[in-house]
């Protein structure tokens, strides 16, 4: 926790049970610990299983950015549900999009489920910029 | 530059019968894509895609166009022209759509309004593709056209709306208007009507 204010240790010492119950309400419906980290590392990001279960039961050491929640609760089609809204609330994040316009990317990601894997992976990172209010990345293919 | 849904279509529509239709394949996919670029619309062939040729994802950001990368000369038109007609015809719509043009055939899953989309998309991306956009029903591409000022304009918009129709509903139909000697005799029967058209709107 290097670098870190002793009000920011504390706050967050303080809210990490609550992010946790919601994050563990997010990955409902039999989506394994397993498959989040993959689909997650997949979205660009460094979050590995076992970090995911200490997230879930509060233990996690620092808060979680902005955009790794928005990716997390991306990758479990619960971008309208009242738990990330919660979660954003509690740690001071905001999205630029309504309920409704929330509930349409999680439409839309149902939709998504039946492309193929390949297909599904390309387009959640191009959504994941959109919901985050960003420019999409130029993604190169190597060749 | 962030165009609004709406515009898209309609600046299509203005600019894309007076697109010059001479060219290999690569020339006529680069026309189309500058076309798209021109009215705010993101094009990207860097992408890895397995069973999709094409998606034009859209929410308040922007509207993108995803092509597969690695596409050949035809397969790349063709992919820019199914773009083109599903801006035209099924622009996608809300805080956040995407529209998918599969390599193959339409999921099972899809609905059938879906299906009927994808017919006239397959259409309209046709008659792009092969450099005659008068091998379509005209409805399909104009927007916001003036209203008939004259009978001869009023009857050929009855006609427009009664070969759209068909277009929808018969395969044979689709087949006939699709032929060069047909565009160009429906062609005629409009100048008729209306008088000779400009090449551009």
């Amino acid at each position: 926790m290097a670098g870190r204010d002793e009000v920011q240790v504390a706050r967050w010492e303080a809210i990490r049970s609550k992010v946790g119950d919601h994050l563990r309400a997010l990955r409902a419906g039999g989506y394994s610990q397993a498959r989040l980290a993959w689909d997650l590392e997949e979205l660009g990001f460094r979050v590995s299983q076992s970090m995911i279960s200490r997230y879930e039961q509060g233990l996690g050491s620092v808060p979680l950015s902005l955009e790794r929640l928005a990716g997390w609760a991306l990758c479990c089609n619960a971008l309208s549900s009242t738990d990330l809204r919660e979660l954003l609330t509690l740690a001071g994040y905001q999205l630029p999009w309504s309920l409704g316009d929330l509930t349409r990317f999680d439409d839309l990601l149902r939709h998504y489920r039946s492309l193929s894997e390949p297909d599904q992976i390309t387009l959640r990172r191009r959504l994941l910029w959109h919901i985050l209010g960003l420019k999409p990345e130029e993604e190169r293919v190597t060749p | 530059m962030t165009a609004h849904k709406g515009d898209i279509a309609r600046y299509l529509s203005r600019n894309l019968r007076s697109l010059p239709t001479a060219g290999t394949e690569i020339d006529r996919a680069e026309r189309l894509r500058r076309l798209l670029e021109e009215c705010g619309v993101h094009c990207d062939e860097s992408l890895r895609l397995d069973g999709l040729s094409a998606v034009v994802l859209a929410s308040e950001r922007g509207t993108e166009a995803l092509v597969a990368a690695g596409l050949s000369g035809d397969r790349r038109l063709d992919a820019y022209a199914r773009i083109v007609a599903r801006l035209l015809l099924d622009e996608p719509a809300g805080a956040v759509d995407a529209r998918f043009e599969y390599t193959g055939p339409l999921p099972s899953h899809a609905l059938p309004a879906e299906r009927s989309t994808q017919v006239l998309v397959n259409g309209l991306a046709a008659a792009l593709a092969g450099g005659d956009i008068a091998r379509a029903p005209r409805a399909l591409y104009l927007k916001d056209e003036p209203d008939p000022a004259h009978v001869g304009a009023a009857i050929q918009r009855v006609l427009d709306r009664c070969s759209l129709a068909l277009y929808r509903r018969s395969a044979l139909y689709r087949r006939i208007r699709a032929r060069s000697d047909v565009a160009a005799a429906v062609g005629r029967v409009r100048d008729a009507l209306t008088g000779p058209q400009p090449i551009a709107a």
